[in-house]
Formats: structure tokens, sequence, C-alpha cells
């Protein structure tokens, strides 16, 4: 149990960590680039674009990558527990970190299907 | 003019995230406010901003809790199902009522937390006897006593030292109500999750509290999760106010030994009496 709770305390810290450099930078461009937070109008999401947008130093992409990255940190960390529940045989653990996850992509769909 | 813009929104999240680490809140309760009132963003948006926020500060400082062993993991995976369930719902929910109806819901939850505020101190003060919080191992009633020792009982596998939660029904029927709330507020939920933990389910008030910080980041992505794919998120003003949020939660975690939070909080119970007013004219139109 010790060993769980010390190896999703990393995840959360790094993922944490991760996220908020990410959104530092995205914020530091925003400025550099004359846009205002507050002007409204955002560039949509498109994953498919992150990695070019990224190499070009995009505010957005930086943006959007780090709140990617925040929200998936918790997820990380039931992806985690789970294994390790799974690993160790506490199957009926193991089962509710993993009907968590379905309720997330569930979440996917759904906000998809609504969009 | 645009870097004070940043700034300001910086500052603002810096704000909450040190008023919120002093006071056990995850930050949403100062976030929504902040941008809706005070930068006059949607209150949609200021609820999907204010989630990416309620994640940072909860993956912050359940990382530090469950290094101290403080959070109970299994505890917060068995309610995580609901209040995820329940972030779905009120994700989809969200979108669909009018935002008058949701701040005047928010209006409605600051007066409910200033007044929780201004009774904690007689909560704390039960909470440090013996008999109230810790129960004995045989205190967990009939929902205990069913598994066998080749078979445990969820109840005995949730159990931490010193105490077995009880009334595991109602914590799921409270956790779905919690994330509902997260969902729809753009709140952590905490407010309802650490009294459900602590007086319905006899869970101890340090790790209820720690457990609902851990739960509040899994409560928070199942709704952000549906306001990201549905473009709720504005980027630009999350960033800034993300980033903020994270320097003041790890300001205020080191201020809290130095810093009397009883008067802090009747401050802030003023504070959110005010913005709950705010929000209600807005909600009146």
């Amino acid at each position: 149990m010790n060993s769980i709770d010390a190896r999703i305390a990393r995840i959360l810290s790094v993922g944490t960590r991760v996220a908020v450099a990410f959104l530092a930078v995205g914020s530091i461009l925003l400025v550099a680039g004359g846009t205002s937070p507050l002007a409204g109008g955002w560039p949509p999401l498109d994953v498919a674009s992150l990695p070019a947008d990224l190499l070009a130093l995009q505010p957005a992409a930086f943006l959007w990558l780090g709140l990617i990255a925040m929200i998936a940190t918790p997820l990380l960390r039931v992806v985690a527990s789970t294994w390790s529940f799974a690993r160790m045989g506490e199957r009926r653990m193991a089962a509710l970190g993993a009907a968590v996850l379905v309720v997330i992509a569930l979440a996917v769909v759904a906000g998809l299907a609504a969009s | 003019m645009i870097v004070g813009q940043l700034v300001l929104l910086a500052a603002g999240g810096f704000g909450a995230g040190v008023f919120g680490s002093l006071l056990g809140l995850g930050g949403g309760i100062l976030i929504v406010p902040l941008l809706s009132v005070g930068f006059g963003v949607p209150f949609r948006e200021a609820v999907g901003i204010s989630l990416v926020c309620v994640i940072v500060t909860s993956s912050a400082a359940a990382g530090v809790y469950l290094e101290r062993h403080t959070a109970n993991l299994r505890l917060g995976m068995v309610l995580e199902v609901f209040t995820a369930t329940g972030a779905l719902l009120g994700g989809l929910v969200a979108f669909a009522l009018p935002e008058r109806v949701l701040a005047g819901l928010f209006a409605a939850l600051l007066g409910w937390t200033a007044f929780s505020m201004l009774r904690r101190s007689r909560v704390e003060a039960a909470a440090s006897s013996p008999a109230d919080p810790i129960d004995g191992p045989g205190a967990a009633g009939a929902e205990g006593a069913g598994g066998g020792p080749a078979s445990p009982s969820l109840t005995d596998e949730i159990a931490g030292p010193g105490y077995r939660p009880r009334r595991l029904g109602a914590g799921a029927g409270g956790s779905l109500g919690a994330g509902v709330l997260s969902a729809l507020l753009g709140v952590g939920g905490g407010i309802v999750k650490v009294p459900l933990m602590h007086l319905v389910m006899g869970v101890p008030l340090k790790v209820a509290t720690a457990t609902s910080n851990l739960m509040i980041g899994v409560t928070a992505a199942a709704s952000a999760v549906v306001y990201l794919v549905r473009g709720g998120i504005d980027p630009y003003i999350a960033g800034p106010t993300a980033v903020g949020v994270f320097a003041g939660a790890l300001v205020g975690s080191r201020l809290a030994s130095r810093i009397d939070v009883r008067i802090l909080r009747l401050l802030f119970v003023g504070v959110l009496a005010l913005t709950a007013a705010q929000m209600a004219l807005r909600a009146l139109g």
C-alpha cells in the first residue's frame, strides 16, 4: 500500500508540474505575441495540429497541451491505482478503478456527441 | 495593458490558491466569482476554467496527503465511481441550463459555504474529542459483518487505522450529488464530501479532508473533459489563472502554520457573503 501511495504521489507531483510548465510558457508566449487573454475568440482544440503548432511556438498549442496534461494527471492516477491493485490481486478495487475510467471514457463520448 | 491583464488573472489565481490552501478549499468557490464578477467572463466559461484550477489544487495537495498516508486511497476509489458519474451527468446538464439559474445556484452555495465555515470551529472542536470520529473496530455495524477472513467485505477493504467507514449507500448517494454540484458550479465539492465522510460515514476529519482532496481531481476531470471537448474552456484565461493558483497553493501550504486561520476564516466569511449577494443580483438580472 505504501508503495502505491508513493508512486501515485509522484505521478500527481510530476504531472502537475509538467502541466503548469506548459501553461506558463503558453501564457508568456501569449503576451509576447500581443494577444489579450481577455479578448475571447480562442482557437479551437485541434489535437492533430498540436505538434506542428508547438514547433511553431503557437501559444494556444502550449496552453491546450498544458490543459490536457492537467486534466489527464488525476486520470493517470486512477490508471496507476487500477494497475497496481490488479497486480496485487485486489480484483474488487481494480474493478472500481476500471469503472471510473469507463465513466471518463463515456464523458469524452458524450461531450463529442453533444458538440 | 495586455501584460496587466495577464498579471491580474495570475494574481487572482494566486490569491485563490493561497486562500484555498489556507482554508482547505479547492479554490473553485473563489475562481468562479473572480472570473465572472471580476473579469466579466460568462458564467459557464468561468466554471470550465475553475474546474481546471480545482484539478491543480487537488493534484498539488493530494500528492502530499498520500506521502503522509493521510488520504484513504481505497475509500476514495470507491466513492469516485459515484462522484465521476455525477460529474458526467452534471457536465451534460450544465450546458442545458440558463446561466442565470447556474448563478443563482452558485449564490446559494456561497451562502451555505459561509454558514458552514462559521460553524466549522464547533465541528473541529468535536473532532478533537477522541470518542467522535474514530470508530472502534466493531463500530461498522451490519455492513462490516458480512465478510469472513477469506473474503473481506468492501468495508473491511476500505477501513483505515482505528476506523471503518459505515453507511456506504449514503456515501455513494451523497458522492453522486457532490459530482453533479462540482460539474454545474465548477467547485471541487469538498463542501459536501468532507461532512459526508466525516459525519455520515464516520471517517476521521483529517482523513475525510485528505481523501476528499484526492477525489476532487478525478471528479473535476470527469466534467472538465466534457467542457474541454465541447469548447467550454478558454485556454487564454485558464493558462495564467491556473499558473497563479498553483503558485498560490504552494505559498499557502507554507503559510498555513504561521497564520491564525480563525481570523482569516471570519474575514473570508464576509467576502463570501458579499460575493453571494453579487451573484444573487446577477441571477435576478
